[in-house]
C-alpha cells in the first residue's frame, strides 16, 4: 500500500463555507428575515452585540445578528472586526447622564423620590409564559397613551444623597483616561480601564463574577441605588471646527449600586458606590458591571481582596469574550506536531520507567 | 448643528426642495465613515473613561459663494451627512439664513421635539403612583 | 481589496505595531506590549502573527503561511488567502522562494537565510504563566532576571522523571537575559533558532506582546549541565520521503496499530520527494 500527500484543505473549506451559508438561509420556504426585523424586533439582541463590540451601530449589530445566524458572540466578533478598519475621528465629551432624557429611571432605596420611579418598558413584572398569541402575530399592538405635561428632573439618586455627606463624592481625574483598545492591560489597571473592560465584557462573564459577590466571595451589601435609561446627547469637539458640537443620540443604562463601607481611620463610615454604565438598554449588564467595578475597588478601600470578583488581573484578563472564545475554540485547532511531541516523550518515559523496573 | 445631525435625509431633501435651495457645490471633504470613541465619567459625575465607539460619519462642502458646511452625525450615513454640511454651508449665506431657519430648521426642531415628547409622555405613564398602585391590589 | 487597506490595518496601526517590533529587536526576548487591534479572525487563530506580518508585508513579498509545518492545514490556507485577499501578495509554499513565512508550531526543516523572515504565532508569550499565573509578578521576574522558579521546574522534573519533561514550548534564554517562549513549537526545532541568520519575529494578538530575535542571537535551551538539552524525535523515518532527520507527524492508519511517519514539513518533503527519496509507507509495529 502506498500513501501519497494531496492538499485537502482548499476544497474542503470551500465546501464547508458553502454549507454554512445554505444553512444560515435556512429552509428557503421561509422568508429572508430582514436587518430592519432584527433591528426593530430583536434590539435586546442588538444592544448586547453592540455594547459587547464596543460599537454604538445599531443596524450593524443586526447585520451581525442575521450574519452570525443568531450568534450573538460571533456578531460581536464581527463587529469588533469591522470596527479595526475604520479610523477614529475624535472621542467625545464625557456624556453627562444627569441630563439624560429618561424612559426608565428606579431606585430600590426610596420608595419614591424627585422624578418619581419610572418603570419604562420593562419585562419586570411580565408573568414568564409564551404568549402563544405570537405564534401568529397581526400587525397591531396596543399602547396606553402618553401622559402629556411637564417632565419632572430627575436628580441622580447618587447627588440627593450626597447632600448629607453619607455618599463618597465622585472624583475629578486626570486628562485622558486608558484605552484598552489601543493601549494593552498594565498594572495597577486604573478605574478607568477597568470600567472600559467591564462595559464591553461579556455578560454572562461579569454576571456570574457579580452573583458570586452576593454569595460571600467578596460581599459588599449592595442596593440598586439607581437605573436609568434614556438617550444622552454625545458631543465632540472636532479639530477643524474648534468648538464642541451635538452630532447626535445614544442610548445608554446606567446602574449605580449604592454599598456599605465601614471606614477607616481617616475616612468616617459612609456609603461607596460601584458604577455601571452600557450601550442600550441593557439593565442586568449594567447592574453586574456595578458589583464587580465594586468589588475591584477592594484593595483601593483597604478591604481584604480575596475573591475572584475583587482580583483585578483576574477579571480583566478573563472579562473579553472575543479574546475567551477565540483561545477556547482555538484548541480545535491542529495540535498534532505538540501531541506527537507528547507522544514520544510518553512512550520515551514509559521505556524508561520499565526499564528501570 | 445638534438639530441637522438628527435630521433624516428625506426630511432634509424634501425641506431643501420646498425652500427651492439647491445651489451648487463642491465636496471639500467627501463623506467618511469613522469612530467616535464615547466617554462616560466614573460614578455619573468623576473623571473619564472610555466607554465604546460609535459609527459616525462626517463631511464638508463648499457652495460657490464661499462659506464651508461641516457636518457630524451618527451612523454611517453619507447622504445624511452630506446633506447637514450643505445645509451648514448655506445657513452662513445672509441672505439665506432667515429662510432656512424658518422653513429647515425650525421645522426640524419641531419634528424632533415632538418625538422626545412622545417618549417622555410614554415614561410619564409608567411612573408608578402609590396612589394608583393601592386601588389595583383591592 | 476594495474598501481595504493594503493588508488590512490602517498605516497608524502598522506604524505603532512597526515601533513596538523595532523595540522587540533592540531588546532580543523581552515581551514588548503593543496595541493589539481586533483582527477579522478569532483569536488563538495566529491574530499576533497576522498583525506583524500586515505590519511588514510590502508589495513585492512572497508569502508562505504554514501551521504544524505545512502548507495545505485549514488554518494556514485560510490566513494565506487572507493576505493574497488583503495585500494582493504572491503565496508560495516553498520555503526557499518566501521573503516572509508565518508560521503556527514548527521552524521549517530548509535552513532560513537572512534575507528571510519568519513570524511565530504565540499563544501564551509569558515562558513562566504555568509557574506564576499574574503578569505583573512575571514582569517582576523578567525585570529581575529572576527565572528560579522555571530552573526548579526542571530540576523537579528530572529528580522525578530523569528528564525534561516539556517536549514543546520549551523555555530558551534569548542572548542569555532573556527567557522566552519560543511558541509551541516542539523542542526538536529549538536548536534552528540559535544563531538563525533570519529575523524571528513573534506576535501575541490576545495577549498584546510582541518579541523578536534578531539574527544571528544566540538562543540557548535551559537545561542544566550535568542534564543537557536534547531535541528528540521519533526513531523512524518519513515513509514518504525517507527522511530520517525530519519531524514526524505519526499518522494513524487503522485501529489495530498501523501508523504512518511522515514529513510534517510538506514543502520538505515534497522536495524531496521530487528529488527521487522513496519512502517505506506505513508500519504496523511502529506505535509499539
Amino acid at each position: 500500500m502506498a500513501y501519497v500527500a494531496v492538499k485537502g484543505g482548499e476544497t474542503a473549506i470551500d465546501a464547508a463555507h458553502a454549507w454554512l451559508a445554505e444553512e444560515r438561509r435556512g429552509d428557503t420556504a421561509t422568508k429572508p428575515l430582514s436587518v430592519a426585523q432584527v433591528q426593530e424586533q430583536l434590539g435586546r439582541a442588538v444592544d448586547r452585540v453592540m455594547a459587547e463590540g464596543s460599537l454604538y451601530d445599531r443596524q450593524l449589530a443586526a447585520l451581525a445578528i442575521k450574519q452570525a445566524q443568531g450568534d450573538l458572540i460571533e456578531a460581536v466578533f464581527l463587529l469588533r472586526a469591522y470596527r479595526t478598519t475604520l479610523p477614529r475621528f475624535a472621542h467625545s465629551k464625557p456624556v453627562e447622564t444627569d441630563a439624560m432624557r429618561i424612559e426608565r429611571r428606579i431606585s430600590a432605596i426610596f420608595k419614591d423620590l424627585p422624578g418619581g420611579q419610572v418603570l419604562g418598558p420593562t419585562s419586570d413584572y411580565t408573568h414568564r409564559l409564551l404568549d402563544f398569541s405570537l405564534l401568529d402575530e397581526d400587525g397591531a399592538v396596543a399602547c396606553p397613551p402618553p401622559v402629556a405635561g411637564e417632565t419632572e428632573p430627575m436628580p441622580r439618586v447618587s447627588d440627593i444623597l450626597r447632600y448629607e455627606g453619607l455618599l463618597e463624592a465622585d472624583t475629578a481625574g486626570p486628562g485622558d483616561p486608558g484605552d484598552l483598545t489601543r493601549e494593552p492591560l498594565a498594572f495597577p489597571a486604573g478605574r478607568d480601564v477597568r470600567l472600559q473592560a467591564l462595559a464591553r465584557g461579556d455578560e454572562g462573564f461579569v454576571l456570574g463574577l457579580g452573583y458570586s459577590t452576593q454569595r460571600g466571595y467578596g460581599g459588599t451589601h449592595p442596593f440598586a441605588g439607581e437605573i436609568r435609561m434614556g438617550e444622552v446627547s454625545v458631543e465632540i469637539e472636532p479639530a477643524e471646527l474648534g468648538f464642541v458640537i451635538d452630532i447626535g443620540d445614544l442610548v445608554l443604562t446606567e446602574c449605580q449600586m449604592v454599598t456599605q463601607f465601614k471606614g477607616t481611620k481617616t475616612v468616617p463610615p459612609q456609603f461607596t458606590r460601584g458604577y455601571g454604565l452600557v450601550f442600550g438598554f441593557h439593565e442586568r449588564k449594567a447592574m453586574a458591571m456595578a458589583l464587580v467595578d465594586r468589588a475591584m475597588r477592594a484593595a483601593e478601600l483597604g478591604e481584604d481582596a480575596t475573591a475572584p470578583a475583587q482580583d483585578i488581573e483576574f477579571v480583566l484578563y478573563h472579562c473579553d469574550n472575543i479574546e475567551a472564545t477565540g483561545f477556547v475554540e482555538h484548541l480545535k485547532l491542529p495540535h498534532y506536531v505538540d501531541f506527537q511531541s507528547e507522544l514520544q516523550n510518553v512512550r520515551r518515559m514509559r521505556a524508561a520507567a520499565e526499564a528501570a523496573e | 448643528m445638534a438639530v441637522l445631525a438628527r435630521a433624516p435625509a428625506g426630511r432634509l431633501e424634501a425641506l431643501l426642495d420646498a425652500v427651492g435651495e439647491r445651489p451648487a457645490y463642491t465636496l471639500l471633504r467627501a463623506p467618511e465613515s469613522g469612530l467616535v470613541m464615547v466617554r462616560g465619567r466614573i460614578g455619573g459625575g468623576g473623571a473619564a473613561f472610555n466607554l465604546g465607539e460609535m459609527t459616525v460619519t462626517r463631511c464638508a462642502v463648499c457652495i460657490d459663494s464661499g462659506p464651508i458646511g461641516h457636518a457630524y452625525v451618527t451612523g454611517r450615513a453619507s447622504r445624511r451627512a452630506e446633506l447637514a454640511a450643505l445645509v451648514d454651508a448655506l445657513m452662513q449665506d445672509p441672505a439665506r439664513t432667515e429662510a432656512l431657519e424658518a422653513r429647515v430648521i425650525a421645522p426640524l426642531e419641531q419634528e424632533q421635539a415632538d418625538r422626545q415628547a412622545q417618549r417622555a409622555g410614554k415614561a410619564a405613564a409608567t411612573r408608578v403612583q402609590f396612589f394608583a398602585m393601592q386601588t389595583m391590589r383591592t | 481589496m476594495k474598501g481595504y487597506n493594503f493588508a488590512y490595518l490602517d498605516e497608524q496601526t502598522k506604524r505603532m505595531i512597526r515601533r513596538a517590533l523595532l523595540k522587540a529587536v533592540a531588546i532580543p526576548g523581552h515581551q514588548v506590549p503593543f496595541g493589539s487591534r481586533e483582527m477579522p479572525l478569532p483569536y488563538g487563530w495566529g491574530t499576533g502573527g497576522i498583525q506583524v506580518t500586515a505590519s511588514i508585508l510590502g508589495p513585492r513579498d512572497v508569502l508562505k503561511v504554514i501551521d504544524q509545518g505545512a502548507d495545505d492545514t485549514t488554518n494556514a490556507v485560510s490566513i494565506r488567502r487572507f493576505f493574497a485577499k488583503t495585500a494582493g501578495v504572491r503565496t508560495t509554499t516553498a520555503t526557499a522562494e518566501a521573503t516572509v513565512i508565518q508560521t503556527r508550531h514548527r521552524i521549517p526543516e530548509k535552513a532560513l537565510r537572512d534575507d528571510q523572515i519568519i513570524v511565530y504565532q504565540v499563544p501564551q508569550p509569558e515562558p513562566l504563566w504555568r509557574l506564576e499565573p499574574s503578569r505583573v509578578e512575571t514582569r517582576r521576574m523578567h525585570g529581575l532576571a529572576d527565572y528560579g522558579l522555571m530552573h526548579v521546574k526542571l530540576y523537579e522534573d528530572i529528580a522525578r522523571f530523569g528528564q525534561v519533561s516539556i517536549s514543546y514550548d520549551y523555555p530558551v534564554m534569548v542572548n542569555g537575559r532573556y527567557l522566552m517562549s519560543p511558541s509551541p513549537i516542539p523542542a526538536f526545532d529549538n536548536p534552528k533558532m540559535d544563531m538563525m541568520p533570519a529575523l524571528q519575529l513573534f506576535g501575541a494578538g490576545r495577549e498584546k506582546r510582541i518579541y523578536a530575535i534578531p539574527p544571528w542571537t544566540r538562543v540557548k535551551s535551559l537545561d542544566f549541565d550535568d542534564h543537557p538539552f536534547r531535541a528528540i524525535n521519533a526513531p523512524h523515518a518519513c515513509g514518504l520521503c525517507g527522511a530520517t532527520d525530519a519531524y514526524l507527524d505519526e499518522v494513524v492508519m487503522d485501529d489495530h496499530g498501523g501508523r504512518l511517519f511522515v514529513c510534517s514539513d510538506t514543502d520538505h518533503c515534497a522536495e524531496r520527494r521530487a528529488a527521487g527519496h522513496p519512502g517505506m509507507g506505513g508500519t504496523k509495529e511502529a506505535a509499539e
